[in-house]
């Protein structure tokens, strides 16, 4: 496939490797991957074990459900279990993510009408083919998915469907990582920026990081390529002493981001406070309903009672997401905590990580 | 909390694995589920091969075969496994009210010249109609009792180091084509064709050429990254596979790498995985070569002591990661 295949190459992958190793510092440095996709390509390609032992890479809060709040879980375990006559449409992961006392899985397997997407425009077609029944779709993502959710929820109107919902915990990502870096829980030397948010954003959301905290940022792809030269570029600008934000994912990425795709998502959408797990509350990072469209707002239009939040003690999630801890340190982790009885998000999600810990780091073995 | 069900124990992976040692195993024993795929009887000196399967699939009808021919690959594919030469099957209609006699038709039609192909004669069979609405369509359960070769695999006990591990063509294309058949609007016009037939063939021939046949194994649900898995989980042996060697068709490649998915955890219907002696590899597949479903053979890797219980590939990429069974996944219902 173009435009894959060529990034994954072995002999391109063994030339940056041995440029890296060559300008790699004698101190150790720690660069956080702040998306979930890119912890599971580093781990899927083995990336973190063939750099030099003075580079780790630490993963942040980039993965859409492992941020999932255990109270947004609740809200839509209730949901369902109080409107019976509702589809809730989601994708996959959501379903196996723990709540307080049960999950939207095992509400599937007794009967409940949950229905999973590939695609949140599958909501419209449920909508339609099901009228006396009201159909609710899950929003949970970042930048990346929420002009997709702008587009049914526009969709939605333009069809005049009277039996379309959204319940929505979508978050935007520069707020999460400024959190980050104010927490001081984790000293960073630089951090490779999301490449698929930034399609949308494009890259301005993340200036404040080389100005405020001096930090060397970089726009990577998804392939074992792309992040072996934003790791280098890192290096470089940490070599040369600057710090300014990079694109490697010029392909996909331009310094203005997708106009039209931003201009449908805040149509809908306008910024919020929003609950992020690991973080708690944090000033204007999400995205909630304009005034115009509080009509497909699911929390408002159904019943769904408060639930009593029970987290799992033993759980580090939280302060997995912020980079302050890794897997290893969890105690459920790998004993009580698989990727089949998932305690906390990060087992959940494919680019959780410490599913992608679990599933394939050779440091396991 | 109260136990259900979950669509996942019925994936081949772990909550499979867990679902029999919870319910079955207490009370029929390790052997009757165990990943084995025929039991052996002993009539007198006589030791025959006899399996059981049963096929729901959605949708019926996929490229590259149907309900039909995947009941008969299943179960000849299962008796070529264990090491037999598939002689005798039974098949058992289960039918919803208000199916299609026509439809119905063509499924026996199918399965009836799959089985003859297969050179498997079927002895015995029964039909059930169940009410609308309490059925989905169409289910098909059978049994298979076949003739055991001299030189059917000697189990995983004979593992040595340096055992080659073969596989017989391209990985992934009945778990995708399933995929795609089923969610039509996402790659609209393009279809991937099921690999669903018969690999008694190539067991067979495997068998006349080498006497060191560790172990045979059809690779279905949970693909080919499940059943390394089950050959040495709990062994004191690991598995060492090369990314570049599996076989997997271009078209297929690119899919999984849109979807998000491990070709390793996809099913297939017309695969054989073998571990057999140093040195047997080359000839085997050299045989294999001769026949259509054994033309893009490969050996994939070997059995080590490095890795115990584990099984772990080498990447293209230079790196190295850990193999798992299939967890979860949302592709339930494929044979």
């Amino acid at each position: 496939m173009k435009y894959s295949e060529e990034f994954k190459n072995k002999d391109g992958i063994h030339k940056l490797l041995n440029k890296i190793k060559g300008a790699a510092p004698k101190k150790n440095i720690k660069i956080m991957e702040v998306c979930g996709g890119h912890t599971m390509s580093i781990k899927r390609y083995g990336l973190s074990e063939m750099l030099p032992d003075t580079i780790k890479l630490i993963s942040g809060p980039g993965c859409p459900v492992c941020v999932t709040p255990i109270h947004f879980v609740d809200q839509l375990i209730s949901f369902v279990e109080n409107n019976k006559n509702a589809i809730l449409v989601t994708f996959g992961e959501m379903l196996r993510i723990p709540g307080s006392i049960s999950s939207l899985g095992k509400l599937k397997s007794e009967g409940a009408d949950i229905r999973v997407c590939y695609s949140p425009v599958e909501a419209i077609a449920h909508a339609e083919k099901n009228p006396s029944k009201d159909v609710v779709l899950v929003g949970v993502g970042f930048e990346t998915t929420a002009p997709t959710i702008a587009a049914v929820v526009l969709e939605g109107k333009k069809k005049n469907l009277k039996n379309l919902y959204l319940l929505s915990s979508l978050k935007t990502m520069p707020v999460a990582m400024r959190a980050v870096l104010e927490s001081g829980d984790v000293k960073l030397d630089g951090m490779i920026c999301p490449g698929h948010v930034s399609a949308i954003t494009g890259v301005e959301i993340y200036n404040f990081i080389p100005k405020e905290f001096g930090l060397p940022c970089t726009i990577s792809g998804f392939e074992p390529i792309d992040l072996l030269i934003a790791i280098y570029d890192i290096l470089m600008q940490i070599q040369k002493g600057i710090s300014e934000v990079n694109i490697e994912y010029k392909r996909v990425v331009n310094s203005e981001g997708n106009q039209k795709a931003s201009e449908i998502l805040y149509t809908v959408f306008e910024p919020c406070d929003a609950n992020w797990r690991g973080f708690g509350m944090l000033k204007q990072s999400g995205l909630q309903l304009k005034n115009e469209f509080k009509n497909y707002d699911a929390s408002l239009a159904f019943n769904i009672p408060e639930v009593k939040e029970k987290e799992n003690k033993g759980c580090i999630c939280a302060s997995i997401i912020r980079g302050a801890d890794e897997p290893p340190s969890c105690k459920l982790f790998g004993k009580v905590c698989t990727p089949e009885n998932p305690c906390g998000p990060c087992m959940v999600s494919d680019e959780g990580t410490c599913a992608a810990y679990f599933q394939y780091s050779v440091s396991r073995l | 909390m109260k136990k259900t069900i979950t669509i996942q124990e019925g994936n081949g992976g772990k909550y499979s694995q867990k679902l029999y040692e919870d319910v079955f195993v207490p009370y029929l024993g390790k052997q009757t589920f165990s990943e084995g795929d025929a039991a052996t009887l002993r009539i007198g000196s006589d030791f025959l091969a006899y399996t059981a399967d049963s096929f729901t699939i959605k949708p019926l009808f996929f490229p590259g075969g149907n309900i039909g021919t995947l009941a008969v690959n299943g179960i000849v594919n299962d008796l070529a496994c264990s090491g037999a030469i598939p002689k005798y099957m039974t098949s058992c209609f289960i039918i919803e009210e208000g199916f299609s006699k026509d439809t119905l038709s063509e499924v026996v039609k199918s399965l009836a010249a799959e089985a003859e192909q297969c050179k498997i004669r079927i002895v015995a069979g029964d039909t059930k109609i169940m009410a609308a609405r309490e059925l989905d369509q169409l289910i098909i359960s059978g049994s298979g009792i076949g003739m055991f070769h001299p030189n059917k695999p000697k189990g995983i006990e004979f593992l040595q180091q340096g055992d080659e591990i073969l596989i017989n063509g391209n990985i992934g294309d009945h778990g995708m084509s399933i995929f795609l058949a089923r969610n039509p609007e996402i790659l609209s016009g393009g279809e991937v064709k099921s690999d669903c037939s018969s690999i008694a063939e190539i067991a067979q021939k495997a068998m006349e050429i080498s006497e060191g046949i560790k172990i045979m194994r059809d690779p279905t649900r949970g693909g080919l990254g499940t059943v390394l898995n089950e050959f040495i989980r709990g062994t004191a042996w690991g598995i060492e596979i090369f990314e570049e060697s599996i076989p997997v068709s271009p078209e297929v490649r690119t899919l999984c790498e849109m979807f998000g998915f491990d070709v390793l955890h996809l099913a297939n219907e017309g695969k054989l995985t073998a571990i057999v002696s140093p040195g047997d590899g080359q000839r085997i597949m050299e045989a294999w070569n001769q026949y259509s479903v054994g033309k893009n053979a490969q050996k994939i890797g070997n059995v080590t002591k490095e890795y115990p219980g584990k099984v772990v590939m080498n990447l293209k990429s230079g790196g190295r990661k850990i193999i798992d069974m299939l967890g979860y996944d949302m592709l339930p219902r494929i044979c």
